[in-house]
């Protein structure tokens, strides 16, 4: 808790071990337009103290890595010169103060996060969890976040193609909400951000600046914290969608005629961090003109210029020569700029602002000597007692039970959500929301892109290490039944409040089980994102790492398998392991009861296997559907659901979540299985979904499926 | 036989309307908004996206823009015009449709498949179908909802079900001679198997065939 | 009754009006805001406790 009679640094958050870091760095003490420009580098948002020592564990190489996490997206080379950059997101905090606009612009970042590369944003998913709907304010923060995505998205001009929704209530207070973005762009115009040699000049591009993201304690600019100030209070960034389609364009325009040797994008520190950045990462010093900024606020002060995050701003490094013609492309497509800067030789980061001098510090060290915290870690000692609960699910009603879990607004048809979204602009979505994994095409080749997101909170509080392996396996079949291989991943680590040792220990584990799955399926992870403190009145969100995992079909299948492709007479195949129970975390559980039990493990060796079969089979087989939420009885109700027609099944653990499973159905005598573990269970066709002699009408089913989130949303606003 | 493609500041469905026109043999150009000099081009199509962030009203400051006197001239000569989505609403705040556009009746933005059937076959994007002919293509729109106070609007393709409270299921209109047209779904997301419909193609090898005869 | 965003939060809509009022040949526009009006119908007799109301 700070008060008015603390000093400056503990006002902008600093800690005053981290204050006496900066004066042993300057030999002095900081100017204020220095201060406030580390207390924003070395948040843990910007500087990821907490968590840098443990994402080291992360496996980043593989020979398909261009670029690995560190800039601003990762790149992969997926083939004839051809590059895809992968970045994911989170926008939690800001998504609870303004839902509309935080979600808004947390799609605003990501893509200026891709296309700083170099890379055309061609496609986003959303990734959002709230508390339960029956709360209005979830239902609230539900519609606002999604409306948000829908018209920052829609506007800007990307298409936002899948996602996913899970719903639980310990995200009432922390709405989660992560957007991950895909580009793609030819070898040759990745671009990086580097400042470049001394002397490349430094632009500023895009909206004008304003108070947008500062803090209220604006204390260098005034000795006391005068709430009547309307002016010092924080300012809710709000986006321009329109803005950010013409940056877009801009830029895509500088790449191809190659007029910048560097461009960083402005997000979190705003100015403080383009600059300093790149100058660090190329070694050279820079010098900053503050009063060159185009802003849109008068008077604003330096420390406000260098904190401020105003969206859809980009800074391009230009060599001299270029700079004219930088400004005219920017003029054509009708963005502002200004020449703010220049590379210098040397390590000094100068600012001036009024002619002074308001800030010289070493540029490399608001990255590099950014705090680096261990953090103490400790399993927490109510664990041994949650996964030894027993869950019985064996008396169930196995019809009543599907219809329910059918209706679950998590598990039902996401349509409400998705067809807010334009999911088809760009001609590339070839399966699309509502699937296990999304397929793009790459128009001129024959290769098709392959996402999916995935992440479960529940599943990861009952064992941290094995849920979050389970979310690489799963994420990676969803890709296979689409017929793409796993190339490579980005993770958003979404976790409590790092000061407490539980949850260290939780994100060491999700680390740790994210990277031997990675290791024991040889992808690299290329980037990703921590969002800590995701914790209210000390209770803290379940961790809930989000694995996003991008996958190559070289070439894609001509006719990929889809759920709607199940005909009369097809025979009904489940591939994987046998299921066990399989009920610990899982979707009945969480309907019938309490959240407990043991996960089953990945097992690498049966996780290669059926993913390398999905793939193969995906050029072949009419339907393949990933078993997950709701076990093989929800898999293969959506397939009957999609397809018009009923099924008949006999199966041991219909609700399993067991992993490594998924369903194909095909003609008879056409399945094209190679030696693997598979097991005919039953036979499409007919008016009914059977489940060992269980049967629910179609009609119900789908009833249920389609209307389980319009359902929730009215049922609650009239209780 | 070349089309004129209008790129708006924040106009975004235009590469996917060349490449639908090219993929039906159609040659088609981008031209940037200031552009006010089209000859050398037979017909205009104005493609959907977000000109200008749809600030102030969807379409009311792209109508004001340097190429749109030419897209005038192009209507008054009776060369085909067609505007798709965002173009349609930018038609009809440029006078050269009736009506105009407020927010679909759902009050959200929707994006799925529409059944539609033509009505009137005497338009730039009809002609050769036969009147009652189904077509299914994509509806992307948050504005969707076409009103006209008049009555004067021509309604040349309506939506079999009513997706967003258009006037008389109003999806195309024209005007009194059907070389302008503006239709809120989108006939360019209609030509590939592969995404889910090729019904997109009779509408714009109509389209493409009207250059002809112009 | 008129809704206003607060002068330091960001206009994006404003500003594009803004400019393309320059295209136009406005140049002397200095700054445009886009505000809300809402009109309310409201039923009663006394000006004042209805005033309230809202």
């Amino acid at each position: 808790m700070t008060t008015l009679t603390d000093p400056p640094h503990r006002l902008l958050g600093m800690t005053d071990a981290e204050h006496q870091s900066v004066i042993d760095i300057l030999g002095r003490d900081p100017r204020p337009a220095e201060l406030a420009m580390y207390s924003v580098m070395w948040s843990e948002h910007c500087s990821y103290k907490s968590s840098r020592t443990h994402l080291s564990r992360f496996p980043t190489e593989g020979e398909q890595v261009i670029v690995g996490p560190g800039e601003n997206a990762g790149v992969v080379d997926i083939g004839d010169g051809w590059l895809a950059a992968i970045r994911i997101e989170s926008h939690n905090h800001p998504s609870f103060v303004e839902p509309y606009e935080g979600a808004a612009t947390g799609v605003g970042g990501i893509l200026r996060d891709v296309f700083t590369m170099g890379a055309r944003p061609i496609a986003l998913w959303d990734q959002i969890r709230f508390g339960p709907l029956a709360d209005p304010g979830n239902r609230y923060l539900f519609q606002g976040v999604v409306s948000g995505i829908a018209g920052y998205g829609n506007a800007v001009g990307v298409p936002t193609v899948g996602g996913e929704i899970e719903f639980d209530p310990c995200y009432s207070g922390n709405p989660l909400v992560n957007v991950m973005c895909l580009g793609i762009l030819r070898r040759e115009q990745l671009v990086l951000g580097t400042a470049g040699e001394p002397g490349s000049v430094a632009i500023l591009l895009g909206r004008a600046t304003g108070r947008d993201g500062i803090g209220g304690a604006s204390v260098l600019a005034s000795a006391s914290f005068d709430e009547e100030s309307g002016e010092k209070r924080p300012s809710v960034q709000v986006g321009d969608p329109f803005e950010e389609k013409k940056l877009i364009e801009a830029c895509l325009e500088l790449y191809e005629r190659r007029l910048v040797v560097g461009v960083q994008d402005l997000g979190a520190a705003g100015l403080s961090c383009a600059t300093s950045e790149p100058a660090g990462r190329a070694g050279v010093g820079i010098e900053v003109d503050l009063d060159a900024v185009h802003t849109r606020e008068p008077g604003m002060t330096a420390p406000e210029l260098l904190m401020s995050e105003s969206q859809e701003r980009m800074l391009a490094f230009a060599r001299p020569e270029d700079v004219e013609e930088v400004l005219a492309v920017a003029a054509r497509w009708e963005i502002e700029s200004a020449v703010v800067g220049r590379a210098t030789p040397g390590e000094t980061l100068t600012v001036y602002h009024g002619g002074q001098v308001v800030a010289e510090i070493p540029a490399a060290s608001l990255a590099d000597a950014a705090p680096l915290y261990e953090r103490p870690m400790s399993r927490p000692d109510w664990l041994d007692e949650v996964q030894a609960r027993s869950f019985d699910g064996s008396g169930l009603d196995i019809g009543q039970t599907l219809l329910e879990l059918l209706s679950d607004p998590a598990i039902g048809s996401s349509a409400w959500v998705h067809e807010q979204y334009d999911h088809m602009l760009f001609l590339n979505t070839v399966i699309g929301p509502g699937s296990d994994g999304t397929l793009l095409r790459i128009k001129g080749s024959e290769k098709g892109l392959a996402v999916s997101t995935d992440g479960n909170g529940r599943l990861c509080y009952l064992h941290p290490r094995i849920g979050s392996a389970r979310l690489v396996y799963e994420a990676a079949l969803n890709v296979a039944v689409t017929g793409a291989r796993p190339l490579a991943v980005v993770d958003n680590l979404n976790f409590g409040n790092p000061e407490k040792p539980e949850v260290m220990w939780q994100f060491r584990q999700a680390v740790e089980g994210i990277s031997e799955a990675c290791e024991a399926l040889g992808i690299p992870v290329v980037g990703g994102n921590v969002s800590f403190y995701n914790e209210t009145d000390g209770v803290d969100i379940h961790p809930t790492p989000v694995v996003g995992l991008l996958g190559l079909a070289d070439p894609a299948p001509a006719d990929p398998p889809r759920l709607a492709r199940a005909t009369e007479g097809m025979d009904i195949w489940e591939i994987g392991p046998e299921a066990t129970t399989g009920l610990a975390g899982s979707a009945v559980q969480r309907l019938f009861g309490e959240l407990g039990g043991m996960p089953t493990a990945a097992d690498p060796e049966a996780g290669r296997r059926i993913i390398e079969l999905a793939a193969e089979l995906a050029h072949i087989a009419p339907v393949l559907h990933d078993v997950s939420d709701g076990g093989t009885a929800v898999a293969l109700a959506e397939i009957c659901i999609a397809s018009g027609m009923g099924a008949s099944i006999e199966i041991d653990h219909p609700f399993s979540e067991d992993p490594h499973r998924f369903l194909l159905v095909s003609e008879p005598g056409s399945s094209g299985l190679p030696d693997g573990p598979a097991r005919q269970i039953g036979r499409m066709g007919g008016s009914t979904i059977v489940i060992n002699g269980r049967s629910v009408a179609l009609s119900d089913a789908a009833n249920a499926w389609r209307h389980a989130i319009p359902r929730a949303l009215e049922d609650s606003a009239t209780t | 036989m070349r089309v004129a493609v209008v790129v708006f500041p924040g106009s975004n469905c235009e590469q996917d309307v060349v490449y639908a026109l090219e993929s039906l043999g159609g040659e088609a150009d981008l031209v940037w908004h200031r552009q006010d000099d089209l000859s050398g081009y037979d017909g205009v199509i104005i493609p959907g996206g977000f000109a200008h962030g749809d600030y102030l009203r969807t379409g009311a400051i792209a109508q004001l823009s340097p190429v749109m006197s030419e897209v005038k001239r192009f209507a008054e000569e009776g060369r085909p015009v067609l505007g798709i989505c965002n173009g349609f609403q930018i038609l009809c705040e440029a006078g050269l449709l009736p009506g105009g556009f407020i927010a679909n009746r759902g009050l959200s933005f929707i994006c799925r498949f529409v059944d539609l059937e033509v009505i009137d076959t005497e338009t730039i994007v009809t002609r050769g179908l036969e009147p009652g002919r189904r077509v299914r293509i994509p509806l992307n729109s948050y504005q969707g909802n076409w009103v006209d106070p008049t009555g004067a609007g021509r309604v040349v393709i309506r939506y079999l079900d009513d997706p967003n409270g258009s006037q008389d299921r109003a999806a195309a209109v024209a005007n009194d001679r059907g070389n302008v047209v503006g239709i809120m779904p989108h006939p360019e997301r209609g030509v590939d198997e592969l995404l889910g419909s090729t019904d997109g193609q009779m509408l714009l090898n109509s389209y493409l065939g009207s250059l002809v005869t112009a | 009754m008129t809704v206003n965003r607060r002068p330091e939060i960001a206009d994006p809509e404003g500003t594009t009006v803004e400019h393309a009022l320059h295209d136009l040949g406005y140049a002397e526009v200095a700054r445009v805001r886009m505000d809300r009006v809402i009109h309310l119908e409201v039923e009663g007799e006394d000006p004042v406790a209805i005033k309230t109301r809202v």
